[in-house]
Order: C-alpha cells, then structure tokens, then sequence
C-alpha cells in the first residue's frame, strides 16, 4: 500500500515548514534574535540598546547582501568568462 | 553628595570596579552593583551563574540586572524557538546520525534543549521492528506499544481510507533542516556567552570602564544610580 498520497497535517513546532522557496529569508529572525540576545550582554548602557540592536542587523544583513550579489557576479559572469562552457 | 563620593573612593580603591557578590542584595555598595549598566568588574557570580544554567538570561535578573537578563532571554528562545518552528521537533536530536554533532552546541541552552529532545526521543520516535532502529515515523505509520517499547506498525485501511495520517511527524529536510538546527545551535553558543557574562560580570563599558579605573570621567548612569540610591536630589 502506498501512503504518498498522505499529507500530515502541520504542528507548529513538531512538524517542519514546508518554505523550500523561501529559505534565504529565514536569516533576518535569525540575525534579529542574535543581536537581540548579543547586544544585552554587550550594550554598556542600556539606554541606546534597540538603536545597536538594529545597526548590527543592518551591518549583518548588508554585509551579506553585498556577498550575495559579488557572488552572483563571480559564478554568472566570471567564471563563464573565465572558462566558458562548450555548446 | 557626600554618600555619592563615598562610594566613588571605594570604586576606585578596589581596583575600578566592583566584586560581583551572591545575588546582590541589600546596602549602598551590592545595590550599586545591580546597576543596569553592569558596572561590575572581577569576581564569580555562582549563584547568578547557577540561574543562567538552568534558564537563559535567569543570571543576569538574579543579579538586578533584568532588562539584559530579558532581552538574552528572548534572544536566545528566539532563536531555538524559531529552529523549532522551521525544523520542527526533529532539529533537536542527540540520537540522530550527525544531527547528534549539533546537538553539543545546542545543550548549551541547558535544561530546556535536553527536555526538547527528550521529547523527541520518547514521544515522536519508536523502534521500526523490521531493523530495530528507533527512529522517525513515515506518513502511515502509527506508534503502539508492544508490551515493552514503542513500535511503528502500519496504520490500518480503514483509518487510512477514513484520511488519517498516523503519528508520523513531518521532518525537516535538506537545507531547511540544515537552517533549523543552526539556529537551535547558534542559540546554545550565544547562552554559552551569556552565561559566562552572569557568571563572571565584568562590565561593559570596554575603553570607557579603562578610561574610569585610570581615573577618566564617570560614567553619567553611575553617578545617578548612586545618587538615586542614597537619596542625593542633586546626583538625580
């Protein structure tokens, strides 16, 4: 008897999401709790706590931007500049 | 404020900073400590490093300084949380092939993670009769007891035909799986931090706390907490 016809129904926290397509949007929960728990042990005054929190997301998330996209460029326009593909 | 630069002279005779006590409570120079700046220097904090053990960010409200114990809290709960909530309960699993490699960073959030997995291990896994591994179950399947442990045994037509699933729970996959237990590890790493900063305070001013033991400006929130903790209307 085949059972891939079953879809199990979604639990939140005991069933996997189903985001294949949109994985690369997970890093920005991801570097938000990192700061947020980062920056209270690092902060010397509490006082100006969201402001590094929100510059360290903003340099995390830039820094990988920028990666991406010279990434991007090497592996679409270098290298099949570099060593073209027959055909 | 007389009591103010008495507690300044002290400051710097001990060297710049404060020794972390036990807990922090009661007189001009524990509460001082518990100033939400952190200006604590030298010293271990067992009590506050007990607390951060057992619950993420508990260190740091035990020892007065809550806002940071909170926001480390979140932080780190976000953080395994939001593994959970890609990875499902799979993304923790000290008994899974490599996955129990991720799972030494991820026993860094302590009690929490192992209760997880032991969840895990006991309530969503049980052993395949064919081979004897104790494993995930498939769409299908459901967990029974035979006597003496758990066993996946094939959900009957009916119920199947009736459209249940079994007790499979859907595990996470290729690089989603691989997100999840990151970020479930990434939160033990950052607990490891944090509770190394309940433990040992050593403030947080970096040059600023140099520049103040080396006998620099004091920082403006010291001189109000302590104005504010010995009633000196001026220092406020």
């Amino acid at each position: 008897m085949s059972f891939e016809f079953l879809t199990l129904a979604y639990t939140p926290f005991v069933d996997a999401l189903s985001i294949h397509e949109q994985w690369y949007l997970l890093i920005v929960p991801m570097v938000l709790f990192v700061a947020i728990g980062y920056k209270a042990v690092r902060v010397s005054d509490m006082g100006g706590y969201w402001k590094n929190v929100f510059v360290f997301v903003v340099q995390v998330l830039g820094v990988l931007a920028v990666l991406a996209v010279a990434f991007t460029i090497v592996v679409t326009v270098l290298v099949p500049m570099l060593a073209p593909m027959p055909g | 404020m007389v009591s103010g630069e008495l507690m300044l002279i002290c400051s710097h005779e001990s060297g710049g900073g404060f020794q972390g006590g036990l807990g922090g409570v009661g007189g001009d120079t524990m509460t001082v400590m518990k100033d939400e700046a952190g200006d604590m220097n030298g010293g271990v904090n067992a009590v506050a490093g007990i607390c951060a053990v057992l619950i993420p960010g508990l260190g740091h409200m035990v020892s007065g300084r809550l806002h940071r114990g909170l926001m480390a809290m979140v932080g780190v709960l976000g953080l395994f949380g939001l593994g959970l909530l890609i990875g499902g309960v799979d993304a923790v699993d000290s008994k899974g092939g490599t996955d129990r490699f991720w799972f030494i960073g991820q026993s860094m959030v302590g009690p929490i993670a192992f209760g997880v997995d032991y969840a895990h291990q006991n309530h969503f896994k049980a052993y395949d009769i064919s081979t004897g591994v104790n494993r995930t179950g498939n769409p299908g399947e459901e967990r029974v007891h035979d006597g003496s442990r758990w066993v996946w045994d094939a959900l009957p037509a009916e119920r199947v035909a009736a459209g249940e699933t079994g007790d499979a729970n859907v595990p996470g996959l290729g690089r989603l799986n691989e997100i999840a237990m990151l970020s479930c590890t990434l939160a033990g790493m950052l607990n490891l931090i944090i509770f190394l900063d309940a433990l040992l305070p050593t403030g947080y001013g970096g040059r600023k706390d140099q520049e103040w033991a080396q006998g620099g400006s004091v920082p403006s929130n010291f001189i109000h907490t302590v104005a504010k903790n010995t009633g000196d209307k001026e220092g406020l």
